[in-house]
């Protein structure tokens, strides 16, 4: 019943969300079908090499974006390239939420040593320079795609944590949880059926927040040449030769680049009009009564 | 907030005792205890033999036991001997030193054109909150966020450089010129890059705190004496936005180094964040090591210097 | 001779009324009360006067006769020439004094700010100027006071150096919307006596907004009372505690019982129930669901008018009630 009621308030949300979400939702939507069935419906596989036509500028006959240094088709490749790219940003995303969510849960609902060791490390964490570490940790170990969620996930479950340590902290002193408390029930009962539910939305918010971010961090990591190897594409190590054709055939950088930007930017969008929508307070604070 | 001011040092201090232990150790045990290691470098290279592996590990004492490693490698650290490149034998700190100056350049200039376009966004957005404006700054400031660092590097080169001619693509001055346009049109293109992205962050900060602020009766106040909009905003609100920003800044600024390192890596900077990837590549652990731990050294350095300075700042800190 | 008239002073937010026809007047050096339960609009009213509501829609006029004998619209006037009228001619102090100094500007260069700007002074004069009114509203140890941020100050002594930076341009009105509240009853007596002796000396007009009838007994010459956004009585001090003739009034006074001044006094006024939101009017007399002397005609069907019932010289006394003649039989 409590699950049926954060679905139907999710959906809510969803629903009140400002046309800016709105667009960033269709975007999503659009791009993530067109990576998964795109590569299939395209006749050149991402792999197909072609060197009879290198280098064809975007809007050739076949090739709408054109074709890369050994005449594969860029299309594919971006559309293959955001296959790895969104999977990487989902899996770490779901990762780190739920690894995040936990920790804030026992962060927040213990006072004492549990919570200080957990901020401790959210802050420690937070406050380092994350593509040091990732790149470090990146050339030790074997790269690939599942390395490089692991690697995205160690940098990216603090968000979730630190909204979740502060909410259960507010919700822990409310005094229906207070009476729910007194008459009996269980820590465990508690965080599932009263903190957890209060949690979900913003929980959901930083969710599409981190989503942006991996994928950004993924990009980074593959574009320095540590994340997903070639010949698969990602988004990120599709620019990784990019620039040794940048003065000739500029589109080879530009398109993917605007892959991840766009990208990026309607997850961004789309969590922040979430928060707007979750919590109206937020939006109209600013403004001068 | 709860919390006393001497738990909150408590905290920091933990915070900062343990962020250094947690990256020297995760830093020396990637490093050290990965298949090939420390050695890998070696053993690459041809006509080596596992007879003068051995010595050279010996030499380098790396058949000692691991902690003993660690620990004789941490004490050297404070010690401020942070070993010696495998590349050319050259202490780690004086090749981080030298490579410090044009990471803090690109540093120092990104941070002046963030910072000032952070400034103006936060204040126009909280200015005319709600209104269209501050509608389209936000956007803005989304997309700036959600820019790789490393495309928009390759846009300026290409578009500024490339096809137009007016920047240098990389580098830090042309070989054999050393005037100073020369090096601010070479610093250009690196410090916009890694500008423009980091706006947002502080234009989100500066809306926010400067929205409050405005929201506050003695704004009001101001306002019923009589006093002008723009000394309002100048001895006020911009204060009272920049105070909280400066501990913020303290724990920001270090992590700018993520930034450096990719936009270093496309316009060939010779700084920090690029020796850290050269040593990546070349497995010269003790570089890569050094630059770790600098840099969190960095952000203990920033972190509690932001907070020297907050205390000096803000009088109500003052007893 | 009139210092401000009010006419029709209305504002909404884009719903319903929430100052509604409002008109009075006041007379140089006149202390007006304005009364009424939380809610009823005082502070909107005021800060409208001030240009201050930020947004809302405002009409009407408020005509206010400056010491040089201009007359200027506080509702029509531009931005610009507001900022050359407040803090010259018309101050506000406020509420809560803590929020309302800049916690990180000492008093000093808060006090410094208005002298500049209204005085023209500067440096050491600014200085001594700012000695001397910190000294005309009490407070005790200028020199030291101007060095501390607002923090280190007890509420009074925030609340006088508020009234001091509102008389350094020496305006003739002061708002102040309920300048007492948030202080201890003794500071509060404290007060009071401050702004008398101000008055007294200067003889500037006032406008002091209050929920609390022992506090508007003490210090107002002439009590307007405010419900749900209406003037509902406006008479001379004397004649409103001796004999008001609103029922709300006579409730407020009756559910404060022993009210003579705030010296003396310490109850605040209760009344059954609360005053409408401005949404749930009805078209008769606002006050009809919780009057005592309601009757269904007229009191349900037709809104009263404000009518004056005493004009003696200096005497005017309206109320906005259709049984007024039946009840003060
Ligand atoms: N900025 C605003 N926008 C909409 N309604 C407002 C605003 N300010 C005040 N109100 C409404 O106006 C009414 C009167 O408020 P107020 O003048 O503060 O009452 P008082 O000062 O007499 O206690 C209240 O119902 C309040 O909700
Ligand atoms: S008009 Fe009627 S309801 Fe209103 S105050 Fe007079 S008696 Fe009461
Ligand atoms: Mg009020």
């Amino acid at each position: 019943m409590k699950s049926a009621e954060i679905i139907l308030s999710i959906w809510a949300h969803l629903r009140s969300l400002r046309p800016r979400g709105r667009v960033a939702a269709y975007y999503i939507v659009f791009v993530v079908i067109a990576c998964v069935a795109g590569p299939w419906v395209l006749p050149y596989g991402h792999a197909h090499i072609d060197l009879h036509h290198r280098f064809l500028s975007p809007i050739s006959a076949g090739h709408p974006l054109g074709t890369d240094e050994i005449g594969r088709d860029l299309l594919t490749r971006v559309l293959m390239g955001g296959r790895v790219s969104l999977l990487v940003g989902l899996a770490s995303t779901i990762l780190s939420t739920v690894i995040g969510t936990t920790l804030g849960l026992v962060a927040g609902y213990n006072s004492g040593a549990a919570r200080f060791l957990i901020t401790t490390i959210i802050d420690a964490t937070l406050c380092f320079p994350v593509v040091f570490l990732m790149l470090t940790l990146a050339a030790v170990l074997s790269p690939g795609v599942g390395t490089i969620i692991g690697i995205v996930t160690l940098v990216s479950w603090m968000e979730a944590a630190r909204v979740v340590q502060a909410q259960t902290r507010v919700i822990r002193k409310m005094d229906y949880v207070t009476a729910v408390v007194a008459m009996g029930a269980t820590d465990r009962y508690v965080l599932m059926r009263e903190v957890l539910p209060n949690v979900a939305p913003a929980v959901i918010v930083s969710a599409t927040l981190t989503i942006a971010r991996a994928i950004l961090l993924e990009s980074y990591v593959s574009y320095l040449g540590y994340g997903v190897q070639p010949p698969d594409a990602s988004w990120g190590n599709l620019l990784n030769n990019a620039q040794e054709y940048l003065e000739s055939d500029p589109w080879l950088a530009i398109i993917p680049g605007v892959a991840i930007a766009l990208t990026v930017t309607m997850f961004n969008l789309l969590g922040e009009s979430l928060q707007d929508a979750i919590d109206p307070s937020i939006q109209a604070k600013g403004r001068r009564s | 907030m709860a919390e006393g001011m001497l738990a909150f040092a408590a905290r920091r201090a933990g915070v900062n005792a343990l962020l250094l232990l947690l990256v020297s150790l995760t830093g020396f045990m990637l490093l050290h205890a990965t298949p090939g290691g420390p050695l890998a470098q070696f053993s690459l290279s041809p006509g080596m033999t596992s007879e003068r592996l051995n010595q050279i590990a010996h030499s380098m004492g790396l058949d000692q036991p691991l902690w003993l490693q660690y620990v004789k490698w941490l004490g050297g650290l404070l010690k401020g001997d942070w070993g010696h490149s495998y590349r050319d034998h050259a202490p780690v700190l004086s090749i981080i030193i030298s490579h410090l100056g044009a990471t803090v350049e690109l540093g120092l200039a990104s941070l002046v054109i963030s910072f000032l376009g952070g400034l103006a966004m936060g204040l126009i957005g909280a200015l005319r909150a709600g209104e269209a404006i501050d509608a389209l700054c936000s956007l803005v400031g989304v997309i700036l966020l959600s820019l790789p660092t490393f495309w928009l590097g390759l846009v300026f080169i290409y578009f500024l450089s490339v096809r137009t001619g007016w920047f240098p693509a990389g580098g830090l001055m042309s070989p054999g010129h050393a005037s100073a346009t020369d090096r601010l049109r070479h610093l250009a293109l690196p410090a916009m890059t890694l500008g423009l992205v980091s706006i947002p962050v502080w234009g989100a900060y500066i809306r926010s705190f400067a929205g409050d602020t405005l929201n506050q009766d003695h704004i009001r106040t101001a306002r019923a004496l009589g006093v002008p909009g723009w000394r309002i905003v100048l001895r006020r609100v911009l204060p009272a936005a920049l105070l909280p920003l400066i501990p913020i800044a303290g724990v920001y600024l270090p992590t700018l180094l993520s930034g450096a390192l990719v936009t270093e890596t496309v316009f060939t900077w010779p700084g920090v964040g690029r020796l850290f990837l050269d040593s990546l590549q070349y497995r010269d652990y003790p570089v890569a090591l050094g630059v770790l731990m600098f840099s969190a050294v960095l952000v203990l350095m920033c972190s509690l210097a932001a907070e020297l300075l907050h205390h000096a700042a803000d009088p109500r800190l003052r007893t | 001779m009139t210092l401000l008239s009010v006419r029709d002073l209305g504002v909404d937010f884009g719903g319903p009324l929430i100052v509604d026809g409002v008109s009075f007047s006041m007379k140089k050096g006149e202390i007006v009360a304005l009364v009424g339960e939380s809610g009823s609009g005082k502070s909107v009213a005021s800060l409208a006067l001030m240009g201050l509501l930020g947004r809302g829609n405002i009409t009407g006029s408020a005509m206010l006769r400056l010491n040089d004998g201009r007359e200027t619209d506080l509702v029509r006037i531009g931005p610009r020439e507001r900022r050359g009228v407040l803090g010259r001619h018309v101050s506000m102090i406020f509420q809560d004094p803590l929020s309302s100094l800049d916690p990180i500007q000492t008093i000093g260069a808060q006090m410094r700010e208005v002298l500049s700007l209204h005085c023209g002074l500067r440096g050491g004069k600014a200085q001594a100027r700012a000695i001397e009114l910190l000294h005309e509203v009490g407070i005790v140890d200028p020199q030291a006071c101007l060095k501390l941020i607002p923090q280190r100050l007890s509420g009074g002594m925030r609340q006088r150096v508020l009234i001091a930076m509102a008389i350094a341009g020496e305006p003739e009105l002061l708002l102040a919307d309920e300048p007492t509240t948030a202080l201890d009853v003794t500071v509060q007596a404290q007060v009071l006596r401050l702004l008398l002796s101000l008055r007294a000396r200067s003889g500037m007009g006032m406008i002091f907004i209050t929920h609390n009838l022992a506090v508007a007994s003490s210090i107002a010459d002439r009590v307007i009372v405010l419900y749900a956004g209406q003037v509902v009585e406006d008479a001379p001090a004397d004649a409103f505690f001796a004999a008001p003739a609103m029922p709300y009034s006579k409730a407020l006074l009756g559910a404060a019982p022993g009210i003579d001044s705030v010296f003396g006094a310490r109850r605040l006024p209760t009344l059954r129930g609360q005053v409408p939101a401005p949404g749930e009017r009805g078209v008769g007399c606002r006050f009809a669901p919780r009057c005592d002397a309601m009757r269904p005609t007229p009191c349900q069907t037709q809104m009263p008018d404000l009518l004056t019932i005493a004009d003696g010289e200096n005497e005017v006394h309206a109320v906005r009630c259709g049984r007024w003649e039946e009840l003060a039989r």
